[in-house]
């Protein structure tokens, strides 16, 4: 049950981005997707998406194939938040956080009362009525991103798959996030996310995936995955843990050169 | 309805009214009624103009913000996806081989141009559904057809028949009859249609391509119905009554401060917006000076320009860095 992957492996033009990468993601659970740049974190959300095809391997959805359910099945149940989420015209927020619905609204059925209700619980749930009739340029970064985690919110996903939603937050507006996260977990959903700052993964994260090449290269409890000896190997780097922080540190200095005459 | 509906409704009446009015003979209202002979400069003459202003307009505009809600790119217009050159194409053939007299062959020959652009559109970009592929798609066709259209009228067998092809690729509404109306209201209405379906994908495409897609948006599938939507609607535009540019480029920004920027709230202002531009524009290119009228598509496009210096200088207020 719940969200695995098998086997997968994905090619971006001539690029082999997963090479085999077979994981399960729990429901109730935050699992953080890690591994350096280029590892293939974004590319695994995607597969898992079915936005782009993988050559081999499945992904399964409480044991249904993903890419064989309807565009708008999938749509019901796996949310989205992609990366430094774009937004093409000045629209106001609540019609923003209304997208969310699409796939639960007929094609010209005006919102019914469910629709309004989700829209207005993603938006308590992500604290943005305040600003529900304002335009989306006049918001601060922190708010937009609140917006986009109501719009993926209002479509009442079981599960959020989100790539890296702490970029371009502030400290605060991370913890921010993050909390909402776990709120979501704690409610019953899957959380997926991608992230980059490995002691925010620590503080969130009940489980975590290592990428490094396309490959797994350690699974299971975030503990357990994220420790300086595995994270090593995965980006090259010692790493230092202070209680619930982790440092990475700077390659010794090369000895100075003796100075010559 | 809303009040810039409304409002834009009224405009698009206007615009019809002073088509009928307005002319080189002004028909007051007065005269209206079978016993005045002005009243058959309306009936034969002016109607039918007047009628395929509207329809004209309204699906060059509805095409323009359908196209720059998919395209997400504010400077997109009809002619990009080249159905208007394709039908140029193929209305300057049927005018070069001497069926200038015969407006059903030369309709089919436009109608077959925009047919041939949507087939070869689907199949240059597949089944990706991705915009980029759309747009070089498009702009393929729209070079190979105005290179194919040059290439017919230097070669064109008398004088007669080239200035005829090369007026006709100016666009206008001059001596339409009520059997052009019949021609080409059905395509258009068809194709009006099918591009009213595309509103509520348009609005998720806001969001990107992949989070459009992770919403349920099958993108081939609202590829393959805009390039049938506009291909039906401006192919059956261009068909009767020439190239008109630049109406599906500026309606969509000029009903955006009335209603906003989404993209499926633009749709309906732009048709009635089109509408009443091509109507107005249509009525003053009769009373210009002189035995001559201006041509409607020349008109377009004289008025085009200092439409763009303006959004111009205030892009560049609201982004001075720029």
């Amino acid at each position: 049950m719940g969200l695995t992957v098998t086997d997968l492996r994905v090619r971006l033009g001539q690029r082999t981005v997963l090479d085999g990468v077979t994981a399960a993601f729990a429901p109730g659970r935050v699992t953080a997707l890690l591994g350096p740049n280029g590892a293939g974190k974004s590319s695994l959300l995607r597969a898992m998406l079915a936005l782009i095809t993988a050559e081999t391997g499945h992904v399964t959805l409480d044991g249904a194939d993903v890419s064989a359910l309807g565009p708008r099945e999938r749509a019901r149940r796996l949310g989205y938040l992609p990366q430094a989420a774009e937004l093409a015209w000045n629209i106001p927020v609540r019609a923003v956080v209304e997208l969310g619905r699409l796939s639960h609204r007929g094609r010209f059925a005006a919102p019914n009362a469910a629709d309004k209700e989700a829209v207005a619980r993603a938006m308590t749930l992500t604290d943005t009525h305040a600003f529900a009739d304002r335009l989306t340029a006049e918001l601060s970064g922190g708010e937009r991103a609140r917006v986009m985690l109501a719009r993926v919110l209002a479509g009442e996903p079981d599960w959020l798959l989100a790539d890296e939603p702490l970029a371009s937050l502030d400290p605060a507006h991370q913890l921010d996030m993050l909390a909402r996260l776990r709120g979501l977990a704690r409610v019953g959903g899957g959380v997926v996310v991608v992230l980059h700052d490995l002691t925010q993964a620590l503080r969130v994260a009940d489980d975590a995936v290592l990428l490094k090449d396309g490959r797994v290269l350690a699974e299971g409890n975030a503990d357990d995955v994220l420790t300086p000896e595995v994270l090593l190997r995965a980006y090259g780097v010692a790493f230092r843990r202070h209680g619930p922080t982790l440092m990475p540190m700077p390659p010794a200095p090369a000895p100075p050169t003796p100075a010559r005459r | 309805m809303k009040r810039p509906v409304l409002l834009l409704t009224a405009l698009a009446l206007l615009g019809f009214v002073l088509s009928l009015v307005a002319g080189k003979v002004w028909v007051p209202f007065s005269a209206w009624g079978s016993d005045d002979p002005r009243w058959w400069i309306i009936a034969e003459l002016r109607l039918p103009r007047a009628l395929l202003g509207l329809a004209v307009g309204a699906v060059l505009g509805l095409s323009g913000a359908v196209l720059q809600g998919y395209l997400r790119n504010p400077l997109a217009d009809p002619a990009l996806i080249g159905v208007s050159s394709t039908a140029g194409l193929g209305a300057v053939a049927a005018l070069l081989l001497g069926f200038a007299g015969a407006p059903l062959v030369l309709f089919g020959s436009a109608m077959a141009g925009a047919g041939a652009a949507v087939l070869l559109l689907g199949l240059l970009v597949g089944r990706s559904g991705s915009a980029l592929a759309f747009i070089l798609a498009g702009t393929v066709l729209q070079s190979l057809a105005g290179a194919l259209t040059a290439f017919l009228i230097s070669v064109a067998p008398n004088p007669y028949a080239m200035s005829e092809a090369i007026g006709w690729m100016m666009g206008a509404l001059t001596d339409r009859s009520m059997d052009d109306v019949a021609r080409g209201l059905p395509f258009m209405a068809a194709g009006t249609a099918v591009l009213a379906t595309t509103g509520r994908s348009l609005d998720a495409l806001s969001l990107g391509e992949e989070a459009a897609r992770s919403l349920g948006l099958r993108l081939g599938r609202l590829q393959a119905l805009i390039a049938l939507g506009v291909g039906l609607s401006v192919g059956a535009a261009v068909a009767v009554s020439g190239v008109v540019g630049f109406v599906g480029l500026i309606v969509p920004h000029l009903v955006r401060p009335l209603v906003g920027q989404k993209p499926s709230d633009v749709l309906l202002p732009s048709a009635l917006g089109g509408a009443a531009l091509v109507t107005a524009a249509d009525a003053l290119v009769r009373l210009a000076p002189g035995a001559e009228e201006v041509r409607l598509g020349i008109a377009m496009a004289l008025l085009g320009t200092p439409f763009f210096l303006a959004l111009l200088l205030r892009f560049r207020r609201e982004q001075p860095w720029a």
